[in-house]
């Protein structure tokens, strides 16, 4: 049932999601399109410039709208008219969250390879090459100075930005499902609930860096400071760590509310 | 759905495949624009190569400073990253004989161009002759630095004020200001050749020549019979410069013969 739910899931954001990517990738075709043309005029540098604009508000776009499109799946599957049907399937609360996580995830990985696909579209040609070529060599020099720790600090910082976005979708799932809470203004209330939260953190953030600042001599900063400079590639790997660590901690933290929600406190309209 | 999808991946793969065929004006430019270190340090620049020039006290061509910077890197840098990883930057001078190449250390070097290595060098190693007068400015408006020759009057009205009038000696330690100062010249003809004599300054109208390559500074002031020789003079610079707002505090000694 999980499987079936899942397939379902994707295939209602490929619904919407595919034809935005395909309109990007056709105005990056066109964007490259228009460099057949190149030439030293005010004509081609205006067409030119306004191809390059256009292709990049369409990548904001795309990526405005995968976000748009998961927040809307979550709350109108969930905690709309479509809920009565979406609780009466035999899937826990758990088992919803994580599916529609998962869906979420995945379309964002596949936005960004295909913003990716549509940069080396309009690039193709000798750019890309060069394109290519500077990669090459600045890996070559970064495997040269690093070695393998390259490496891991790549996966590292993949799982740490995939680790992010689970992270983040869960807090808009954590703010949907308390603003659901409400009867009324459901949606301003999840809005209400991410600005609080959002100043609390700031708050929190200001408050440790201010305290940081006043004890600065009492805290052994120094120390640590040393120790960063003499083993930069393990200070690099804890720092990478930790924030896979805090991601982590809060995505749980997030799941629970949305768990906690839909399991007892379920308002549906 | 899996038909568009298909048509789709077929028409994208067909446009990529002749996109491929397309070259890239920037790109060309920018290959223009990256030359190589060869093994002996000379310069390989868009095929052509150019040799480092022993140094000179007088050797100055000017530098065609409008056009863009020149990177220069070690083989194999891709030339996107031309800039981030040369070691300094380099101009043309305007016939593209010569490269005057600036380091990130400061050092800065004339490279000439392998052909017309052995005729320079020969005129380097010639005495120096002076031809004229000039002096160097920036041109605001098409952004490089220029070199006025100073025409034959103007060269002579020179000439006979540093020559002609009694100079007043200043103390060392003074320091004098005017609206403009133009540190002037002796060249050849072709002007690459130069040597800095002394500077023409000018405040409100008055000008003289002041020669500090001495014991002492030398203040010459110019009589007004040449004073529109000297405007004349200053005319290019000025117009080029714009106003420098500075006094002139010299004032009550000035004009003294």
């Amino acid at each position: 049932m999980v499987g079936k739910l899942f397939k379902y899931e994707f295939a209602s954001y490929l619904r919407t999601w595919l034809p935005v990517q395909i309109i990007m990738l056709g105005i990056a075709a066109l964007g490259r399109f228009v460099q057949f043309f190149e030439a030293d005029t005010t004509v081609y540098k205006i067409i030119f410039g306004s191809s390059v604009v256009v292709y990049a508000l369409s990548i904001i776009v795309s990526f405005v709208l995968t976000g748009i499109l998961c927040i809307v799946r979550f709350y109108k599957n969930l905690f709309t008219g479509e809920g009565y049907l979406s609780f009466t399937l035999p899937v826990t609360p758990a088992q919803h969250i994580l599916i529609k996580l998962l869906a979420t995830v995945a379309v964002e990985i596949g936005t960004f390879i295909v913003a990716l696909t549509s940069v080396c579209i309009i690039t193709s040609g000798e750019l890309f090459n060069e394109i290519l070529k500077a990669i090459a060599y600045l890996t070559n020099m970064a495997t040269d100075i690093l070695g393998t720790h390259l490496v891991l600090y790549v996966i590292e910082f993949i799982f740490m930005l995939i680790m992010a976005s689970v992270c983040g979708t869960l807090l808009i799932y954590g703010c949907i499902s308390i603003g659901q809470t409400f009867n009324k203004s459901r949606v301003g209330w999840a809005v209400g609930v991410y600005f609080i939260y959002y100043m609390i953190c700031q708050i929190a953030g200001t408050v440790f860096a201010t305290v940081i600042t006043l004890f600065y001599d009492k805290l052994p900063l120094n120390n640590i400071l040393e120790w960063i400079e003499a083993n930069p590639n393990a200070a690099i790997h804890i720092f990478l760590c930790s924030f896979i660590v805090i991601y982590l901690i809060t995505a749980v933290i997030y799941y629970a509310v949305s768990y906690f929600i839909i399991k007892r406190k379920l308002n549906l309209e | 759905m899996k038909k568009i999808l298909r048509i789709t991946s077929l028409i994208l793969a067909i446009v990529l495949c002749c996109l491929g065929l397309v070259s890239c004006n920037a790109l060309d430019d920018m290959r223009r624009h990256h030359g190589n270190w060869t093994d002996d340090r000379d310069i390989l620049l868009d095929g052509v190569k150019y040799v480092k020039l022993p140094p000179n006290d007088y050797f100055s061509p000017l530098p065609d400073t409008s056009d863009n910077v020149i990177s220069v890197t070690e083989e194999g840098v891709p030339v996107l990253l031309s800039s981030m990883f040369s070691d300094g930057y380099g101009y043309f001078t305007e016939d593209k004989a010569l490269i005057y190449f600036v380091t990130y250390t400061d050092d800065s070097w004339y490279y000439c161009r392998e052909d017309l290595y052995e005729v320079t060098v020969a005129r380097m190693n010639s005495e120096f002759i002076a031809e004229g007068y000039c002096y160097n400015y920036y041109d605001y408006e098409e952004e490089t630095d220029k070199i006025y020759y100073l025409t034959m009057d103007e060269a002579e009205a020179v000439a006979e004020v540093k020559n002609t009038v009694k100079p007043t000696e200043i103390p060392a330690s003074t320091e004098i200001y005017y609206d403009y100062t133009i540190y002037l010249y002796e060249c050849t003809a072709d002007l690459n050749f130069k040597k800095e004599v002394f500077e023409l300054c000018s405040n409100d109208g008055r000008y003289c020549i002041v020669d500090n390559y001495g014991s002492a500074p030398l203040v010459y002031p110019v009589p007004d019979e040449y004073s529109s020789v000297f405007e004349s003079i200053f005319k290019e610079y000025i117009n080029a410069e714009g106003y420098w707002d500075e006094e002139f505090y010299y004032e009550d000694e000035f004009g003294v013969a």
